[in-house]
């Protein structure tokens, strides 16, 4: 398992070693969460440490139940750049934020990464058309339009479509979803040299099981 | 007939008894049934207990409906108790024993006391509800047959307030732990045998973005009327958790007035409830401030320190490194835990939260003592805040709140106060605050702490109206609240309630200064000649002037004798239970029998026709001032709490739905043939 996805599997780790450490010693928390305002602001390591530590349990196992299984599979089938790729995701959010949302004082949580890995997954799927049955192709594309809509939705009404569970005072920030999906966009569509290596996973492969090269 | 009469109180959250310790919580009480230390009998049996909450833009109607079993072999009088929820009127009780129903008349104490041991005495069914200061409400009943059921209603109403667009409504089942002498005596059975339900009806006008209700995982639906609807139900549940709903208006409302009205004819005085919700552009405060943070460590803080510590915790999390502190404990004395101004950085602040995490609960409460060493050691060249956090039970040192208001008024100096748990002072911390123009919270074990000090720094580190004072011309008001409000902070609504004899325009006026600058907001509202649709206005008014009177009393403003004459007048002819009235419960034939006229019959009637009324129709909103708005700008948003890329249970199920699907879809024979 952990091969096949070392960068996915670190982060994990990470979000739930922070997690714990957090939960136990809650300071840590304003130490690490990304601050949209004051001197902190320019404190370079929150804007990558905030999308790894999360204002309660739910949020954070949420987010990390989707963001472990997309990772694993979208790193596996991507060959290289995969950490630009999460880095460059993590930095747009945090620029985003900072830029649009300088109110907000602090932002946490991994969703933002969550929707860029998603919106791969997506175009990895639709891309890969050709060996899937059509059913499964339809099924993305319904899926890509039905996130496309959620956001949507989300950044005209500024709340969210489903109720999340921050705690009072604490809003959830569509724009970082927004911005993930566009970065996901950007790097999964863009032209390449050579074709982005696509390759069907086995449920075995996913399970962590060796075999051979596509 | 039991001539060993033995009192049963239930659903309290009162009581010794089982002493458990939870992860370091201490000793935590639950509602429940309970009986005497030591007794032979069984305690009673909740059988069941059902919950139905309407909040109604401005006020909240609580109705709990509980039946008790009673397992002895003899007959039992059964008392059922619990705390006072703030500014709560309480208005209906209804008991339900046999084939008889018994209902309630409010009468000066003496005399309710009287009658209802004549009832007792005789063998006769009968009830009584009276209330014990700010800490509970007692129920008696009488009797209730061996093996047999005893059904009691109550009805009670409550001002709703918002706070920075989010509203919270407490129900509160956690014992205060706030009264020795009921702690040692009682032991209580919080376990509910049958049903535990809580249904609540949230009716807004305003659009809701979203309610939460911390432990307790209930189902949201909304009504034909668009209003939102919380329910929860469990077979055999512990009433041992506060319920607490939170409720957040979308973002970006106006700032606005709303009046909500009642008046039954042209010949005799209204009455309305007005909420004033500013929409004023305060800013953040630029520059380090000095806080000191006053704690009750007392033995009656027990099961609340981990809150206590939590909330400080975070207070200390969130301050700026310009900033600076000092800690202050007390119990039966007050002592230093930092003692010097210390800079907020983050060594310092993990040093402190180190000290903080050490301190044990015990001893009396000694407020004044705490607050004189809080004020000691201030520096003139900095703005400082006291942030005292209590349960507001002064029994050591100097408990006359007049001493207070005289201390805190001499230095300039804001205090907030965090009021924690159930049966808690409030009384005592609205002297304190008023005093020094801060503000006061109410905090309960099941609150998100994080939330509440969220709201807090929203009003301690953003500019604040001073010197505000509301006027009303026209209308010929009279028996106002208090209308010289002092400060203002950011995200704070005002509720004020009146009377009024003539109908027509009224001006509406906010005077206040900002930054040096005078500043006056100013409106025209309409008093109706008749508006029947929320009779409850009326005992809502008469519960804020008892209130008044009673702050006015406890002060020394006002001689004990003439507020208890002034209070008991009101409180009878509005039907409330005070400290000087109590509502004896008895049937029709033995109201008649002793000469007592049912005032509360005929305004519980009008109430229930009105709450008919109100449920066929979708909320009415009654923002009085739409046409000539008293504010620009927008009210406050909820949001500096922070934000959060969160994936919402459904999303997440849906996504992991995909990638199942991506997965197996080889497996599942969705791919190609040759893939």
């Amino acid at each position: 398992m952990f091969k096949h996805a070392p960068i996915t599997w670190s982060l994990s780790l990470i979000a739930v070693g922070l997690h714990l450490v957090t939960m136990a010693n809650p300071s840590l928390l304003t130490a690490l969460e990304l601050r949209t305002q004051g001197p902190q602001l320019w404190e370079g390591w929150r804007w990558l440490t905030g999308h790894f530590v999360h204002f309660n349990h739910s949020h954070f196992i949420w987010d990390l139940a989707v963001f472990l299984p997309l990772g694993c599979i979208v790193e596996k089938r991507t060959s290289q750049g995969f950490g630009r790729f999460i880095v460059s995701s993590a930095l747009a959010i945090t620029g985003a934020v900072i830029l649009f949302l300088p109110d907000l004082g602090s932002y946490r949580g991994l969703s933002g990464l969550d929707s860029a890995l998603f919106i791969a997954l997506a175009i990895q799927e639709l891309r890969n058309s050709k060996n899937r049955a059509q059913s499964i192709s339809i099924l993305w594309g319904i899926a890509l339009v039905g996130f496309s809509m959620k956001i949507l939705f989300e950044i005209m009404t500024g709340h969210a479509m489903f109720a999340g569970d921050l705690g009072p005072g604490v809003i959830t920030v569509p724009l970082a979803h927004l911005v993930g999906a566009a970065v996901a966009l950007a790097w999964f569509t863009q032209p390449r040299k050579a074709p982005i290596p696509l390759s069907p996973l086995s449920t075995k492969s996913f399970q962590g099981h060796a075999r051979s090269t596509d | 007939m039991n001539t060993n009469k033995y009192k049963i109180a239930t659903r309290i959250p009162l009581l010794l008894g089982i002493l458990f310790l939870c992860l370091g919580r201490g000793m935590l009480h639950g509602a429940g049934t309970v009986t005497p230390t030591n007794a032979a009998y069984q305690p009673m049996e909740i059988r069941d207990h059902q919950v139905n909450v309407t909040l109604n833009n401005g006020f909240a109607q609580t109705e709990v409906i509980q039946e008790f079993f009673n397992p002895n072999p003899d007959t039992l009088e059964a008392i059922y108790t619990f705390p006072v929820p703030q500014h709560a009127s309480l208005s209906e009780v209804t008991i339900w024993a046999g084939e008889k129903e018994l209902q309630g008349e409010v009468l000066p104490r003496q005399e309710a006391d009287r009658i209802y041991e004549e009832e007792v005495a005789q063998g006769n069914s009968a009830g009584k509800a009276s209330r014990e200061s700010y800490q509970r409400f007692e129920f008696q009943v009488y009797p209730v047959p061996a093996q047999s059921s005893v059904r009691m209603r109550v009805v009670y109403y409550q001002p709703l307030e918002l706070d920075t667009g989010v509203g919270r409504y407490l129900y509160p089942l956690e014992e205060g732990n706030t009264d020795e002498a009921a702690l040692s005596f009682w032991t209580q059975n919080q376990k509910v045998d049958g049903n535990f339900s809580i249904r609540v009806t949230l009716k807004s006008a305003w659009a809701i973005a979203d309610i939460r209700t911390p432990g307790y995982a209930g189902a949201q639906s909304t009504d034909e009327h668009g209003n939102i609807v919380f329910e929860y139900q469990n077979q055999t549940g512990d009433l041992n958790q506060d319920f607490l709903l939170y409720y957040r208006l979308v973002d970006d409302l106006p700032g606005r007035v709303e009046v909500i009205p009642y008046r039954d004819a042209s010949d005799k005085p209204g009455s309305f409830m007005m909420i004033v919700t500013p929409g004023i552009d305060l800013q953040p405060l630029s520059g380090g401030a000095d806080y000191v943070f006053v704690l009750d460590v007392s033995g009656s803080m027990d099961g609340k320190l981990h809150t206590l510590v939590k909330g400080i915790e975070k207070a200390l999390t969130q301050m700026q490194p310009q900033d600076r502190f000092r800690v202050v404990a007390f119990n039966n004395n007050a002592f230093h835990v930092i003692e010097s101004w210390t800079p907020a950085t983050s060594e310092s602040v993990e040093h402190a939260l180190g000290v903080l995490r050490q301190l044990q609960s015990n001893g009396g409460t000694n407020v004044y003592e705490g607050l004189q060493l809080g004020l000691k050691k201030l520096d003139d060249d900095r703005a400082t805040s006291l942030i005292l956090v209590t349960d507001g039970v002064t029994n050591q040192g100097i408990v006359d709140p007049a001493r207070f208001r005289d201390l805190m008024q001499k230095q300039d100096i804001r205090v907030f106060g965090f009021l924690m748990g159930n049966s808690s002072n409030w009384p005592l911390m609205e002297v304190i605050t008023e005093a020094s123009g801060g503000f006061y919270k109410a905090v309960s074990n099941s609150d998100d702490i994080v939330g509440q000090i969220i709201l807090a720094k929203n009003k301690v580190l953003y500019e604040a109206l001073h010197d505000a004072q509301l006027e009303i011309s026209g209308g010929d008001t009279f028996d106002l609240s208090q209308m010289r409000i002092g400060k203002i902070y950011r995200g704070q609504q005002l509720v004020f309630f009146g009377r009024y004899d003539q109908p027509g325009q009224a001006r509406l006026t906010l005077k206040a200064r900002l930054t040096g600058e005078d500043k006056v907001y100013q409106t025209v509202v309409d008093f109706p000649e008749t508006d029947t649709a929320n009779p409850e206005i009326e005992r809502l008014w008469a519960m804020d002037r008892i209130e008044a009177i009673e702050h006015a009393e406890r002060l020394g403003d006002i001689p004990a004798g003439e507020s208890e004459s002034v209070i008991t007048s009101i409180a009878v002819e509005y039907q409330l239970v005070t400290d000087h009235t109590s509502m004896i419960v008895l049937d029709d034939e033995t109201f008649q029998r002793h000469g007592i006229e049912r005032r509360n019959r005929e305004r519980v009637q009008r109430e229930r026709q009105a709450q008919a009324q109100r449920q066929l129709a979708a909320p009415v909103n009654r923002r009085a001032d739409t046409n000539q708005p008293m504010f620009k700008q927008k009210a406050p948003r909820p949001s500096f709490g922070g934000g959060g890329g969160a994936i919402d249970p459904f999303s997440a199920l849906a996504a992991l739905f995909m990638i199942t699907l991506s997965v197996l879809g080889k497996k599942l024979g969705l791919s190609k043939k040759g893939d």
